[in-house]
């Protein structure tokens, strides 16, 4: 059989389900109308043939929860921050993790688009829900994520309405977000949305804190260096339902982000002043035609984003836990060893089509296209001093394109829903390498095929179940195929990582309850990773993960006034490597759990609501969730006294909130806690994270039918 | 208000579920007496790769785990000095831990001391119970040696090293430490930014332990670069060691064909290279080399290099290094130390307790191993096999 043979099998495959379900459909149109009952966009989406979590953010834009709050409360996510808000955020999907994991904002990647497109910050209320996609990522979201998919649907209401909302809470954060949107006339309309958010994040940690002699003291002292500010203005105007389009927009946007850099990765070596700031400036223009002679939709997104990030490393000083300097360095920075003040500036151009056609009820034809092309340049006058040369001058360029063609079919009167698709990847990247001072030209061209196919059957009106299955790729980043110009040194050889996704799920609705059953298996392999080196490194494909999990969601609606949800993620994350050359018998470790992941996560809460207070005139509610995280061990469980183990202990963190809304103002006003007990909580280890936080918010909604 | 009872209800139960969580505090250990040997070694594979220190009452045999070790967090060095064992792990800010072990041999950390400022330590030379040196690794640090009581674990002194600092040298390694009469002698290395030899010369600072200050900073260009960090106290490969006749000598890499590695000497009473003695390596065993583990009477093993491309960096992906006899005084080298013997990386440790045997590792890509060379017959036989990992120190304290 030939290397192309697959291919061919796929594309076979995709034609004969494409033509068999145009035949069958000119008969039992009616009868599948009967089985696939027109439900809202997250009925459809949850009964789709992918395993997708979606959630619906509108119930929270009274409260002060953030995304990660409402993300981390999900079966099978788990995300990890080093601070509060502006935090750095990892995210974990059915074992799958970090630059393997992609984000989206309506569709359209936001890779390379810096901090200020971070979903760690992102108002709730400029969102319409999230769909968090694990195993097959549809070709609508072209990207090369190996298993897990992030979009975050902006909110977009077609009547006039402003929304307004402050906040204030400890650690002194503020938000401030405004929202708006204006029709002029039957087809024209502006919308914009602003936010000005900032926060001290000068919560009380224990910190070791060595005085003239050395000897450690453990101080209860305030973080003094972790201020984060957050700018954005966007705004959109745009023309609906007109005869050549359903919509067009052209939407401009201008974001910033400033975080201090507060301390190293296990929070030991307290940094004073270091500090990074990222803008972007960006024009996007999107063009939507559907039902074109009742078969076709055209979904058209172009963007361009200037993106300019400063980060600074320049003090001699050296700062103590108290924020006191206690030292000077004689060169350097807190961070670097040549210190920093690198300038970088990007160039990312997005170009995203979407065709879809119907040649019948019963199917669809996708084809997509994403390409992106970005080059990145920088400027460091600190590295031009300490090295004589200016290592970061030298561009970096890197184009991607991903082509999707996808098959969605309906079977057995609609009782069996299948949706197929034939991927492509490629990638070229062109940049340089250091040979001592000077740079050589490097340059390197991937491509690949995936392919998925995913399965939904109807048990009955009130139960499902799906299938699926993804050969998913994940193509090197610049750094990993270029390195740093500093210490990492290039690896134009290195190829994309790979996995092999399967999920089963069971789903069962009716009025009272919400279940899910499901079960992933990911066998992942040419997994990039940067070994340790005394000096220079460079990443490597070696390492093979096999993951097996099961995840639970259960919410049940038992009186009117009252929703309990409750969720269990088990997740097996297996070392398949065998790893020869650094010292160790990696046969030891092989089948050993990954350790510093966590693997057994799960949530419950609820919400309670009334809607006759105040005479009838407000709505009140209240919530609660608790979300725990198993201990874990930062190292092999096989190695060391269990009593002496470095581990990152086990997590309950109860939220509690309650809001209350007056229908005719449109008023309402939040009071949150997070961290209820001021339990001592760390996601990374020795990482600690802000004890009990109080936060109240004041919302403004006014609309206009 | 039916609602608001019920929720009362559920909330104030769930606190109270809640609050009753907490895990009981664990009872402090007590010192024994039956753990005689110290070990650390490292474990796991990348990336989660850590260090573990351990006890054992008898000399390890067959196959020896971590199951009762203590668990570090990162790479790091082992020094023993008087029945304690000093850990310090790589990573900001430096800190030095002082160890020793409890009733049921558990590892248990007594004190440490910690400098902001400083990125990590390597060298550690002890001279008494109250006085003892800790060299900070370069990468833009403050230029300083710490001076340190071992017993309280409290930092005496600082000596400012600014004076030896040289243009050019963007970092600069302290490498390897001995003392002699009132002076520490420290080798030290500077590193361009591009992370080339700034010069072709093994320097030594001599430091004056009265005044703690640096007296000056001797430099030899016969041989290349100090490279090593071990002291007597540790167990890696040293640059500067002192024989018995309080000479000292120092070992320095070879940069290609400029400069062989080689050995030079500070005679007793001098605080100046002797130009008078040297010890071309390349010549007396026939390829670069690195390091010296001495072992008395002149004698020392060194690693010699079978992987140019490897040399001095190792990444230990391939073992490329043999163990090789030199006799310092009659600068001659004896020789392969056993044919039998597999290549080791750089990692490799020796360890010595008494007159009859030396005890080294064998680090290889895939296996580790402590061997022991008897002294007198030059037998060597195999006295254990690693589980985890590379040791990076092995002693018997008692």
């Amino acid at each position: 059989m030939s290397r192309h043979a697959p291919k061919k099998l796929i594309c076979l495959v995709l034609a004969i389900q494409t033509l068999c379900a145009v035949a069958q459909d000119s008969t039992k149109t009616n009868q599948l109308q009967e089985v696939v009952v027109k439900s809202s966009v997250l009925q459809t989406l949850r009964k789709s043939p992918l395993n997708i979590l979606v959630i619906d953010t509108k119930a929270y834009y009274q409260t002060n929860l953030n995304s990660l709050d409402i993300l981390k409360r999900s079966s099978g996510v788990n995300i990890r921050t080093n601070g509060a808000y502006g935090a750095n955020a990892e995210f974990f999907l059915n074992g799958i993790r970090g630059k393997q994991i992609k984000f989206f904002v309506d569709g359209n990647p936001v890779d390379n688009l810096g901090d200020t497109q971070g979903i760690n910050i992102v108002p709730i209320q400029q969102t319409e829900r999230f769909e968090v996609y694990k195993g097959v990522i549809p070709i609508e979201l072209g990207t090369d994520a190996l298993g897990g998919a992030i979009n975050i649907v902006t909110r977009r209401e077609t009547k006039d309405f402003v929304d307004f909302s402050a906040s204030y809470g400890s650690f002194n954060t503020t938000k401030n977000n405004l929202q708006f949107r204006k029709g002029l006339g039957e087809h024209f309309y502006v919308m914009g949305t602003a936010s000005l958010n900032h926060a001290d994040n000068d919560y009380r940690i224990e910190a070791e804190v060595p005085d003239e002699f050395g000897t450690v003291a453990i101080k209860r002292v305030r973080r003094f260096h972790d201020q984060f500010d957050f700018t954005n203005v966007k705004l959109e105007t745009g023309l609906r339902h007109v005869k050549w389009a359903d919509a067009v927009s052209v939407q401009v946007q201008y974001a910033q982000t400033r975080s201090d850099l507060q301390h190293n990765f296990i929070m030991r070596q307290p940094y004073g002043e270091a500090s990074y700031t990222d803008r972007l400036r960006g024009i996007t223009l999107t063009y939507q035609n559907f039902d074109l002679a009742g078969k076709l939709d055209i979904n058209t997104y172009l963007s361009f984003n200037q993106t300019r990030n400063v980060f600074t490393d320049t003090t001699l000083n050296v700062y103590n836990w108290e924020g006191r300097v206690v030292d000077r360095r004689y060169s350097g920075g807190e961070i670097s060893t040549g210190g920093n003040w690198l300038t970088t500036e990007s160039g990312v151009f997005n170009a995203r089509q979407v065709l879809t056609y119907r040649p019948g009820e019963k199917v669809k034809i996708s084809l997509a296209n994403t390409f992106q092309a970005f080059r990145r340049r920088g400027e460091d006058p600190f590295a031009l001093e300490f090295y004589g040369a200016d290592f970061f001058g030298q561009p970096q360029v890197m184009r991607k394109n991903v082509a999707g063609l996808s098959v969605e079919s309906q079977w057995w009167d609609g009782k069996l829903v299948n949706l197929t698709s034939l991927k492509h990847f490629y990638g070229s990247y062109s940049g340089n390498k250091r040979d001592d001072l000077t740079f050589v030209p490097v340059s390197q061209t991937i491509d690949q095929w995936g392919a998925n196919t995913a399965f939904t059957y109807f048990l009955s009106q009130n139960v499902f179940a799906k299938a699926s299955y993804e050969k998913a790729t994940r193509l090197p980043d610049e750094t990993e195929s270029f390195g740093d110009l500093r210490l990492v040194r290039p690896n134009p050889a290195l190829l994309p990582e790979r996995s092999d996704n399967v999920n089963l799920n069971l789903i069962f609705r009716n009025e009272l309850i919400d279940a899910e059953l499901s079960g992933f298996f990911r066998n992942v392999e040419n997994i990039i990773y940067l070994p340790p080196a005394a000096f220079y490194a460079q990443y490597l494909n070696a390492l093979r993960v096999q993951i097996r999990g099961v995840e639970s969601a259960v919410k049940i609606h038992p009186r009117p006034w009252l929703d309990l949800d409750a969720n269990v993620t088990f997740q097996d994350l297996r070392n398949r490597s065998l790893l020869e050359g650094y010292g160790t018998n990696s046969q030891r470790y092989f089948g050993a759990r990954m350790p510093n992941v966590p693997y057994l996560f799960a949530n419950g809460g609820f919400t309670a609501r009334s809607d006759s207070v105040l005479q009838k005139s407000a709505h009140i509610q209240l919530y609660w969730n608790a979300g725990f995280v198993h201990d874990y061990y930062l190292y092999w469980a096989i190695d060391g006294d269990p009593n002496l183990k470095n581990r990152i202990p086990s997590q309950f963190v109860n939220h509690l909130g309650a809001s209350i809304f007056h229908y005719k103002s449109g008023v309402s006003l939040a009071f949150d806690v997070n961290n209820l007990f001021d339990r001592r909580i760390y996601d990374n280890f020795k990482v600690q994270l802000p004890g009990r936080a109080y936060s109240v918010k004041l919302r403004i909604y006014q609309t206009k039918p | 208000m039916k609602i608001s009872r019920s929720l009362l209800t559920l909330t104030a139960a769930t606190s109270i579920f809640l609050v009753g969580c907490d895990k009981p505090e664990p009872t402090p250990p007590t010192k024994g007496e039956a753990t005689t040997y110290a070990m650390m070694v490292s474990g796991g594979v990348f990336p989660n790769q850590t260090s573990y220190f351990s006890g054992f009452e008898n000399l390890p045999t067959g196959t020896v785990g971590t199951e009762n070790a203590a668990e570090l967090t990162g790479s790091g060095i082992m020094h023993s000095y008087k029945g304690f064992h000093y850990l310090t792990t790589f990573g900001a800010p430096a800190t030095l831990r002082k160890y020793d072990f409890d009733e049921n041999g558990r590892p248990r950390e007594l004190s440490s001391f910690v400098v902001q400022g400083l990125k990590t330590f390597g060298a550690v030379d002890f001279i008494s119970d109250t006085e003892a040196y800790a060299a900070s690794n370069g990468f833009g640090g403050v230029p300083k040696l710490v001076k340190f009581n071992p017993t309280t674990m409290q930092i005496t002194a600082t000596i400012d090293l600014t004076s030896i600092q040289k243009p050019g040298g963007k970092d600069v390694f302290y490498l390897g430490m001995t003392h002699r009469d009132d002076y520490v002698f420290m080798g030290v290395n500077y590193q361009t930014a591009s992370f080339s030899n700034l010069g072709d010369s093994v320097y030594v600072a001599v430091i004056n332990r009265t005044t703690n200050k640096v007296d000056k900073l001797i430099a030899d260009g016969r041989c290349g670069i100090i490279w090593n960090s071990g002291t007597t106290s540790g167990f890696g490969p040293s640059s500067i060691v002192l024989d018995e006749n309080k000479d000292i000598y120092v070992t320095g890499t070879s940069n290609q064909a400029k400069v062989p590695s080689g050995v030079v000497r500070i005679k007793n009473g001098q605080t100046t290279f002797d130009p008078d003695y040297f010890l071309n390596l390349n010549q007396a065993v026939g390829a670069d080399c690195q390091g010296l583990f001495y072992y008395g009477n002149g004698r020392a093993l060194t690693l010699k290099s079978e992987d140019p491309a490897n040399y001095p960096f190792d990444d230990s992906k391939t073992a490329g290094y043999r163990y090789f006899k030199v006799d310092l005084y009659k600068k001659t080298s004896q020789g392969d130390l056993s044919a039998t013997l597999p290549k080791v990386s750089s990692a490799a440790i020796t360890t010595k307790w008494d007159a009859s045997k030396l005890y080294l590792s064998v680090p290889t890509p895939t296996t580790n191993a402590m061997y022991s060379l008897d002294l007198s017959s030059g037998a060597i036989n195999k006295e254990f096999d690693l589980s985890a990992g590379v040791c990076n120190g092995f002693v018997k304290f008692k």
